[in-house]
């Protein structure tokens, strides 16, 4: 599987940081650190979902409302990555 | 409405009646008759604080937290799932407002909580709307204000907006963390629904044909969505108070066009961020008060303050709700800390045990998606009285220490639960049966194991009492994984990656091991005539049934809670099983709070049949409770 963008990553570390949901330090989260057992809620994880549409300019589709893709970093990534337009090379 | 006094009151605060030395309080009055209680009351038992004090108003459930200055405060709460969530700290702004001379009101709005009717009544939006109006009402009544704040928080923000357009000559609205617009405000149901449900459950989380979506535990019916999206928010033209604050959450933005009508609609609008919200919307459990910004809300509002109420305050009454089969009185059974309940009482009494039901966490006496509430008022129909309460520390119960863990879990808790017997007792009933689900359930073992007072308990999803758990793990019980594992849509979804398998895999293997070396032990034990964990819990249950306890284990399929009886009874629990007046029911579907409303309706059915075993019907009469008839187990004696 294709690793996460790293931007991604990192801009992904910084919403969660000024989200203050997780505690500790998230700035050296792990892309497949287990977010839920980090913390998150599955409120938090709809705040989170927001403030990532906002960042991101992107709308998740029902079908990546779930445990799953909110369950780590990297799997958000992939999914932020799926849901924007790639420039075309 | 009619509103007669409880108890005399000066200055906001309880003193002994006159007449009586204090020896007596009027404790019970229904709206619609002269029915006094009078009741046992000491004057040692008046704390030097200002008390709330139950009310009902237009069905609706709440507490008035008295204080004297011209500016009286409505707050609207969050609803659903997310009330549940901090309705410990929503009671505490309250008391906080008032500890700053505001006199303030909380309830829960028609078809939540307290309140009468439910999820699927008709006509919600309105009414909920409708019922902030009654409070405003109610508040001037009660304290003589003629200037009124309303505080609302997420979608209480949304109503509080709309009922403060509708109501007019507003003083003061506080929005917390406000969803600016009804579209939003369901986008996040279904969001919340989604995000919560396993993937075996996804199905039940999304909006189904009917139109119907269930989020956390709570259903919204297709005209209850509807009316919430075309909620119209500051679009009247005219300010929805004269000065507005408005706490934005810090971790997404406020919708623009809401923020827009705001600061153009004429009022003076305040914006700041609600910096700590993160720490208050989370599980019960962990859901932490938010010190700033409450802060900031309560320091805001007792800047708006002048002078003293220019009325004089209405007598009122120490309230009941009355519904078709029952009558619910909210009641504070102890003063010394505040310890609260609803006393459910059916109007056709029977003579059965009273029903008392235990906190599920950190939930509050609603319990998890209401079904306490839901449940009571069932089993009102077929006789039984109840109370649910809270423990200390939880709900609208003060902690006896600063040291309680908020947690039915804690072992000091049945002290508490025994102290709402005592109380239970003292109103005549003599026989009890208590019922818990998860923690709770383990409380209610507790506690029955110690208390004569106990004849029956119903024991759902019990975990934690052979084995600690791990909060918030997901993991479901061994069974219902081989089951998925014979399934083709099971191996599909770990194609796509949407199931976990390697820590499915790792608490599989690791609940096995626990088993096997729970059974060597057992062994072992046997072999060298040793107690044991086994042994132990086999003849604490037997000295239940020597009492003619009736032990009822009710387990979902998938509850871990059910691996926990396995590892130390086998499978199905067979051993414990074999212990006379004990029986385990196994249900089919739902999870481990029953979040769906097809698992609440099949355990409801369930828990109705059990107690009409274990308590048939005597003859009625008599407010008393006679010695209850206990059948034996229904899988052994």
């Amino acid at each position: 599987m294709k690793s996460p963008d790293n931007a991604i990553l990192d801009q992904l570390r910084a919403i969660l940081g000024e989200q203050g949901t997780l505690p500790g330090d998230v700035r050296d989260l792990a892309p497949d650190t287990d977010l839920y057992a980090a913390g998150l809620t599955s409120l938090a994880s709809v705040d989170l979902m927001l403030a990532i549409e906002q960042n991101f300019g992107v709308s998740f589709p029902d079908e990546a409302l779930s445990r799953r893709t909110f369950s780590s970093i990297g799997s958000i990534a992939a999914v932020i990555e799926r849901l924007t337009p790639q420039p075309k090379s | 409405m009619d509103f007669v006094d409880q108890a005399p009151r000066q200055g906001g605060n309880f003193v002994p009646h006159a007449e009586t030395g204090g020896e007596v309080r009027i404790d019970h009055l229904t709206e619609s008759s002269s029915d006094i209680r009078l009741l046992p009351f000491s004057v040692g038992d008046l704390s030097p604080t200002v008390m709330p004090e139950p009310i009902v108003f237009g069905g609706c459930s709440g507490w008035y937290h008295p204080a004297t200055s011209n500016l009286g405060v409505i707050l609207c709460g969050p609803h659903g799932y997310e009330e549940l969530c901090v309705h410990r700290h929503w009671r505490r702004l309250a008391q906080d407002l008032a500890d700053r001379g505001l006199p303030t009101l909380r309830f829960d709005y028609p078809g939540t909580g307290d309140s009468i009717g439910d999820d699927e009544t008709p006509g919600q939006v309105a009414a909920w709307i409708e019922s902030i109006r009654d409070a405003v009402r109610v508040m001037r009544s009660m304290s003589g204000v003629d200037r009124i704040a309303l505080v609302g928080l997420r979608m209480g923000a949304m109503l509080a907006t709309a009922a403060a357009e509708q109501i007019g000559n507003i003083t003061a609205l506080v929005l917390l963390a406000p969803i600016g617009s009804g579209e939003a405000c369901f986008r996040e149901l279904r969001a919340l629904a989604l995000m919560r449900a396993p993937a075996r459950h996804r199905h039940a989380a999304a909006v189904g044909q009917d139109g119907r979506l269930e989020a956390a535990g709570f259903l919204y019916t297709a005209e209850t969505l509807a009316d919430l999206r075309a909620l119209p928010l500051v679009q009247s033209g005219r300010p929805p108070a004269e000065s507005v604050l408005l706490l934005n959450r810090p971790n997404a933005s406020i919708n623009r066009d809401f923020q827009a009508r705001l600061h153009g609609s004429g009022a003076a609008v305040e914006e700041e961020t609600f910096h700590d919200y993160p720490l208050l919307l989370r599980d019960a459990d962990v859901s932490a008060y938010p010190e700033r910004g409450f802060g900031q809300a309560v320091d805001w509002l007792a800047a708006l303050r002048e002078g003293a109420a220019p009325l004089a305050p209405q007598p009122r009454s120490c309230p009941s709700l009355s519904l078709p089969d029952a009558t619910e009185t909210p009641v504070y059974f102890s003063r010394t800390p505040n310890f609260f309940g609803v006393m459910c009482e059916p109007h056709a009494i029977t003579r059965r045990p009273v029903l008392v039901f235990l906190n599920t966490g950190a939930n509050h006496h609603i319990g998890t998606s209401r079904m306490t509430v839901t449940m009571t008022r069932r089993l009102a129909q077929m006789g039984f009285a109840s109370l649910r309460f809270d423990i200390g520390g939880v709900g609208d119960s003060d902690a006896l220490s600063p040291h309680s863990s908020h947690h039915p879990s804690d072992p000091a808790a049945t002290a508490d639960v025994r102290r709402a017997l005592d109380w239970l007792q003292g109103k005549g009933y003599t026989h009890f049966i208590v019922v818990g689900l998860c923690s709770g359930a383990k409380l209610a073992l507790e506690t029955t194991l110690v208390d004569e007072r106990i004849v029956g308990q119903i024991l759902l999803n019990l975990q934690g009492y052979w084995h600690a758990t791990k909060p918030g793990h997901q993991y479901v019980s061994r069974r219902t994984y081989f089951h998925l594992a014979r399934q083709l849509t099971t191996w599909k979804r770990v194609a796509r990656g949407e199931t976990d398998i390697w820590g499915i895999t790792k608490s599989i293997v690791t609940r096995t091991v626990l088993a096997v070396s729970t059974e060597i032990h057992e062994v072992w034990n046997r072999l060298w005539r040793k107690g044991g964990q086994r042994a132990e819990s086999l003849a604490g249950f037997r000295q239940l049934a020597d009492r003619q306890v009736a032990t009822r284990l009710i387990y979902v399929q998938e509850d871990p809670g059910l691996d926990e009886l396995e590892i130390v009874f086998g499978r199905d629990g067979g051993l414990l099983a074999t212990v006379p007046n004990v029986s385990i029911a196994l249900l089919k579907e739902g999870d481990h709070i029953f979040s769906w409303e097809i698992s609440r309706r099949q355990l409801f059915e369930v828990v109705e049949q059990e107690l009409e075993q274990m308590a048939p019907s005597m003859s009625s009469g008599s407010a008393v409770p006679a010695e209850p008839v206990l059948e034996h187990g229904l899988t052994t004696s």
